[in-house]
């Protein structure tokens, strides 16, 4: 009598523990997804290999595609100033990345322009 | 009297003097070595702490926008902690659109970025009601 009551009770115990930790798994998921982490992990991942497009960097500065580097470099001179006095720094960095970006597109058009 | 002193103790007296004499060179020596030294603890004090100083510029955000917001983006771009209060995101939303509003030469991606990034972090995006 004795032995089988305990039986009953580690048997009963263990279930719950069991589906209980199923729950903390599949509520410790939901809460990744909700806040972003798991979002976030997979863009890191994403992002080490790939820097800002030439698209994306003329939007932040307001540019198009007929724009001049001279421009770009007032627009960018600006805005860096403004987002250093009242911005965040974040907006400062992709102020700043889409320059790089940039830059480094209009170098290439100066290489491959044949010189006159 | 005083001459007839000074030339019985012709020697010693001679002694003395050229003591004296040596005394203000070899101070106004001292001096000069001091103060070369001073000035070369300064100028290494400058340089060391020019270098010192090179290693700590902020380190820009690497690549673009995230292709979805997130709140920890929305924060960043606010500058305000995930957790600010109501009021505080308000503010900073104001202050950091005075900077880039596009009718004073921001640009309109930015300034939507903005505005989406105070919606989230007011609760008025996708994942707004969860308490993480």
């Amino acid at each position: 009598m004795a032995g089988k009551l305990i039986a009953n009770l580690i048997v009963m115990g263990s279930t719950i523990i069991g589906r209980a930790m199923l729950q903390a798994y599949r509520k410790a998921l939901d809460n990744a997804n909700k806040t972003g982490v798991a979002h976030e992990a997979i863009n890191n991942i994403r992002r080490a290999s790939k820097t800002m497009t030439e698209q994306e960097a003329r939007q932040i500065l307001g540019v198009s595609e007929n724009s001049t580097w001279e421009e770009i470099v007032q627009r960018y001179d600006n805005l860096f100033e403004r987002n250093g006095k009242s911005g965040s720094f974040y907006l400062q960095s992709k102020v700043h990345r889409a320059k790089e970006c940039l830059e480094t597109v209009y170098q290439k058009n100066k290489q491959d322009e044949p010189p006159n | 009297m005083l001459r007839e002193l000074e030339l019985d103790a012709g020697r010693p007296a001679a002694q003395s003097v050229e003591f004296d004499m040596a005394t203000p060179l070899v101070a106004g020596l001292s001096v000069a070595a001091a103060a070369l030294s001073g000035r070369y603890m300064i100028r290494a004090w400058q340089a060391f702490r020019t270098q010192a100083a090179m290693p700590r510029v902020r380190r820009f955000y690497p690549g673009g926008f995230q292709g979805e917001m997130n709140r920890r983006e929305a924060a960043l771009i606010l500058g305000v902690r995930e957790r600010a209060t109501v009021d505080k995101i308000k503010e900073a939303h104001r202050r950091v659109m005075v900077a880039n509003h596009p009718d004073a030469g921001g640009s309109h991606y930015v300034a939507s970025k903005i505005n989406e990034a105070k919606d989230m972090l007011m609760g008025k995006g996708k994942s707004g009601s969860s308490i993480f």
